[in-house]
């Protein structure tokens, strides 16, 4: 075997063995969510459903109100996001026009501020949505979200508009248009691509955040899908029904497997370009 | 999604009138007349729940118009209690009932969740239940929770092994462990056979074993700790030696909560099982293989010292942030009536609270044991109702079962224990002789 | 170019950002320094009174606390570790030519997007004892012959919980490092082509040391969330089996919502992130020779 050879055989197994690796435990839980009870518990482990039975789907849409789970976790992801992104153009429009060592400081506090360990936030918060009577509404979510994913959008959307050509910007001031004018009509058009990026990123935290969902919606009905399904937790084997919970997960990850696979490249660069400002 | 919740207000209004135009002056909170519409909600584990939907209909067809919404909520205690005390926390009302673990009574009264029960249930009514399981619910002489149903440690012992042995059944430690050495042939089976893993269950095993040794846990009222005593490092040792040293117990019983250590008994595989009531029904079914061998009493003591089963039990209290709380002790009420008590035990096999079950002839011809457990309740030990008590219960948890894993000397673990309960109680003085003596003797 | 006027527009638009991450972060920072000095507790009927130091002093005699830092450390130092070699060689792989470059960079994404605490579901599992793949592969390979409680023995549950972290994170770290691997110079490879350096010279003195800024980035942002994780121990394991995969996140928030100490979980929260901010300036310490 020539070197050559050897080289792409060695990279078709480490491609082999890193898909393997990412998508096992997914499909694992796929197989099992429509394998019959009785397969599920047998030992040693069946791998193949037979045959392919929808009971646990379907058991599981009447003990949990499922679907209301997926409406609560849509609505308030979207506007939480909605908020963030809007809020995080803003500023960063702002952001682009500092002198450097300005910009740099905001950035770097905004960085500071997103790796508080949440646990330090949560208590708090939840005496503010307490007294804002709050609990179990949507907004007691959103502004939280909307705030925690800030640092990710603002650093998002400041690199895309810093790519904006600053004579068009130059230009348009001179034109007599206020910052909030140039935002709309110029900045933004331009930066829809980071805003949409900005976006995913927000949606696809904001879906998966789990400590103040489990805190702040106490209601089966007010749940969210993260909270609601993770807090089945803790008994012994004999309690948990594993063939409804696998159902369970593979329906609340769904949204973000298709978000996935649809802007993979978009997720890619903002991530990298996010994290890259160290 | 928003509209679920707001039939309150609808109701509460409509009550509101309907007091003002009856001119009856039921207060702020009217609970709704004949015909009213109001929904009662309580969380529940999803195996005990079902056994609670008949209780549920019955209530609803006396009083048409009420609802009563059994939610079930995760399998786990702990989980449970997690989520009663965020809706709790938060002043929310949709919960009315409350559905107590003995420990947790003294935390939630003292957060004040709780409304006191006492002016609303006569004398009459509250002496029909067993005092063991009321006094469970009573926090700094106020009454917080009605009992549904008790439990008591108890040890169960293959008869049929001892008998052919010709052993009487044990009243000591050390006839446990002699009878236990003789009858086992492990690992087919071993000799004794109780909940060793770290959490609640643990403590109510090691309870017994100090209890019995004539030591004591915590004081209530005087806070002493009593975990660095002679009587602990004895309880301790014994239990830690079940394992380790000449065993009479499988290394796995620090893996064991009841269903394990149940299953092992019922399967035939141990001589002794320390367990609660509800094992009873399961081991006499037909289908078991051992029913119809069994024999159950009092766990063992010490010489000289008394047997000390610890007290178990849930019950019922009202959230202060009902908006029914009439109707909710009414249910509270329909919940421990005689019938009710035996639809409930009937079926499960579990512990009635009120005392004249026991004298029901369906139940006890069910279930004869009930009549023996009856006696043993009477000495029935409760855990100490502090408010603080799941934080002092997780200290004693811990240090208990690095002892038992052989990570800490027992010597050590529970000085450990001991200083971590004090600094936990803000207790900075020494107890004095005669605060032991007391808490040693107190029930 | 900055005249006073846009000086107070761009504060305008600054502002609504500001406020929110105000009201949403600084004002509870400041709430939980307050609490972390007051008794709050069931002992005084829930009412506040002036603790002073009794917490801080109390943290440092709890043994609890002492252990959770200590798993917090372990788990922190194991799975930053395996998803820094595990990504870097996952982004090597990535930045060759490949066919179908985007759909496998898509399915290394994967593992991120989803919801930590739904996975760790997932892998508990995976990990059962009895029913999981974990076990039912390891023995189908001969590796073992009795079924491994995973979940229940300290050291294998703290692996498993590494894991399914390093499974759910390493996409991150890859993604990281190999923005950076395209961002080495083409020229910089030729030349040590030429030089005749092979493969695992070529990574070893080019590669990983250009990468050293990328790396470094990566580390501390992982560091500090590993720092922080709640939901995968929440979930996947309580803090158990006997507290030994309770972290500093997991313990404080049992004084909040079980114990309902909220004087003491407040100065627990806030030394766990004093002690995070003072691991993040270390390790920034200890890079900064390096670079120079």
């Amino acid at each position: 075997m020539t070197p050559a050879l050897l080289r792409r055989a060695a990279l078709a197994a480490a491609v082999l063995l890193i898909s393997a690796w990412s998508l096992a435990p997914g499909v694992w839980q796929l197989l099992t969510a429509v394998k019959p009870d009785a397969q599920i518990t047998r030992v040693p482990t069946t791998y193949l459903p037979d045959p392919v039975t929808f009971k646990h789907v379907r058991a599981l849409w009447q003990r949990k109100p499922f679907g209301t789970y997926l409406v609560n976790s849509a609505v308030i992801c979207a506007l939480a996001t909605a908020l963030s992104v809007l809020l995080a153009a803003l500023a960063a429009s702002a952001l682009v026009r500092l002198p450097a060592a300005g910009r740099l400081t905001v950035l770097l506090g905004l960085l500071l501020v997103s790796l508080f360990p949440p646990i330090l936030l949560l208590f708090p918060l939840y005496e503010g949505v307490r007294a804002l009577g709050w609990l179990n509404q949507p907004q007691a979510l959103i502004f939280p979200y909307a705030a925690l994913s800030l640092p990710l959008a603002v650093w998002i959307l400041e690199s895309g508009f810093r790519q904006l050509p600053k004579e068009i910007d130059e230009a348009a001031r001179l034109d007599g248009l206020g910052a909030l004018q140039r935002l709309l009509r110029i900045h933004l058009p331009l930066a829809v691509p980071s805003a949409v990026t900005a976006a995913i990123l927000v949606f696809i935290f904001c879906w998966n955040e789990f400590m103040l969902g489990l805190t702040f919606m106490t209601r089966d009905q007010n749940k969210t899908v993260t909270a609601g399904i993770a807090s089945v937790s803790g008994a012994s084997l004999y309690e948990i029904p594993w063939g409804q919970l696998s159902a369970a997960i593979v329906i609340a990850t769904a949204p973000l497997i298709a978000l996935v696979l649809l802007f993979e490249r978009r997720i890619t660069s903002g991530l990298t370009r996010g994290a890259l400002k160290g | 999604m928003k509209a679920a919740h707001r039939p309150g207000r609808v109701q509460r209004r409509g009550a509101l009138l309907l007091a003002l135009s009856a001119l009856l002056g039921c207060g702020s909170r009217s609970d709704p007349g004949a015909g009213e519409r109001a929904r009662l909600s309580l969380m529940l584990s999803p195996t005990e729940r079902r056994f609670w939907i008949p209780l549920a209909r019955s209530f609803e067809t006396s009083r048409p118009g009420v609802e009563v919404d059994l939610i079930e909520g995760p399998t786990s205690t702990d989980l449970r209690e997690n989520l009663y005390t965020t809706a709790l926390l938060a002043e929310d009302d949709s919960l009315d009932l409350v559905y107590l673990d003995v420990t947790w009574t003294a935390k939630f009264a003292a957060a004040g969740w709780l409304l006191p029960l006492d002016r609303h249930f006569s004398a009459a009514e509250l002496r029909a239940f067993l005092p063991a399981a009321l006094d469970a619910g009573r926090i700094e002489g106020r009454l917080y929770r009605i009992p549904i149903r008790t439990d008591v440690g108890l040890l169960y012992y293959r008869r049929d092994l001892l008998a052919a042995a010709g052993f009487a059944a044990p009243q000591t430690f050390a006839e446990l462990v002699r009878i236990a050495r003789a009858l086992q042939s492990p690992p087919q089976r071993w000799g004794f056979l109780w909940q060793g893993s770290q959490y609640e269950g643990l403590v109510c095993v090691f309870l017994e074993v100090l209890r019995g040794h004539g030591g004591f846990w915590i004081d209530p009222e005087s806070r002493a700790v009593g975990l660095d005593r002679p009587a602990a490092l004895a309880a301790l040792e014994f239990l830690r030696r079940c394992r380790a040293q000449d065993p009479i117990s499988p290394p796995g019983v620090t893996t064991y909560k009841e269903e394990e250590s149940r299953r092992l008994f019922q399967d035939g595989r141990a001589v002794f099982l320390r367990n609660w009531p509800y094992v009873w029904s399961l081991v006499q079914r037909e289908d078991s293989p051992i029913a119809g061998r069994v024999g159950v009493q009092a766990v063992v003591h010490a010489p000289g010292a008394a047997s000390a089963g610890t007290l178990g039990g849930w019950g019922l209290g009202v959230s202060r942030f009902s908006r029914h709380p009439e109707l909710a002790r009414a249910f509270i009420r329909h919940a421990t009536s005689l019938e009710s008590q035996r639809a409930f035990c009937l079926p499960t096999g579990y512990a009635p609270a009120r005392r004249e079950a026991y004298d029901d002839p369906e139940l006890t011809a069910a279930n004869p044991f009930l009549l023996r457990l009856l006696a043993i309740h009477r000495h029935a030990v409760p855990r100490p109702m502090i408010p603080r008590y799941a934080m002092a219960s997780d200290i004693l948890q811990r240090h208990l079962s690095a002892a038992l894993a052989g990570l800490e000397s027992s010597r050590a673990a529970l000085h450990e224990a001991a200083a971590e309960t004090r600094l936990l109680l803000g207790r900075r003085r020494p107890e004095t002789n005669a605060e032991v003596t007391r808490a040693a003797g107190s029930r | 170019m900055t005249g006073h006027a846009s000086g107070r527009e761009r504060a305008a638009l600054l502002l609504p950002a500001l406020l929110l991450l105000a009201l949403v972060v600084v004002v509870p920072v400041l709430r939980v320094i307050q609490l972390s000095f007051t008794h709050v507790d069931l002992e005084g009927g829930m009412v506040a009174s002036w603790a002073g130091l009794d917490h801080h002093l109390r943290v440092w005699r709890d043994g609890r606390w002492w252990t959770a830092l200590r798993n917090t450390a372990v788990f922190t130092f194991a799975s930053v570790g395996l998803e820094l070699v595990l990504g870097i060689g996952f982004a090597l792989v990535l930045h060759q030519r490949l066919r179908g470059r985007g759909v496998l960079r898509a399915i290394v994404l994967l593992p991120w997007a989803l919801p930590t605490a739904v996975m760790a579901l997932a892998w508990a599992w995976i990990f059962n004892d009895a029913f999981g793949v974990a076990n039912d592969l390891l023995r189908r390979a001969g590796l073992i012959e009795a079924p491994i409680a995973w979940l229940g023995e300290p050291t294998s549950a703290m692996a498993a919980m590494v894991l399914a972290d390093v499974w759910k994170t390493t996409p991150f770290v890859a993604l990281i490092v190999l923005a950076g691997l395209q961002g080495i110079p083409e020229t910089v490879i030729e030349a040590a082509l030429i030089d005749g350096l092979g493969a695992w010279q070529r990574l070893r003195r080019i590669v990983l040391p250009l990468l050293m800024p990328t790396i470094l980035v990566a580390v501390v942002f992982r560091a500090v969330q590993a720092y922080g994780a709640f939901d995968i121990v929440y979930v996947m394991t309580g803090g158990g089996p006997g507290g030994s995969t309770e972290t500093v996140s997991l313990y404080a928030f049992q004084n909040y919502f079980r114990y309902l100490d909220f004087g003491y979980g407040s100065a627990l929260a806030l030394q766990g992130v004093i002690l995070a901010v003072a691991l993040t300036a270390i390790l920034v310490r200890l890079a900064q020779p390096r670079r120079r």
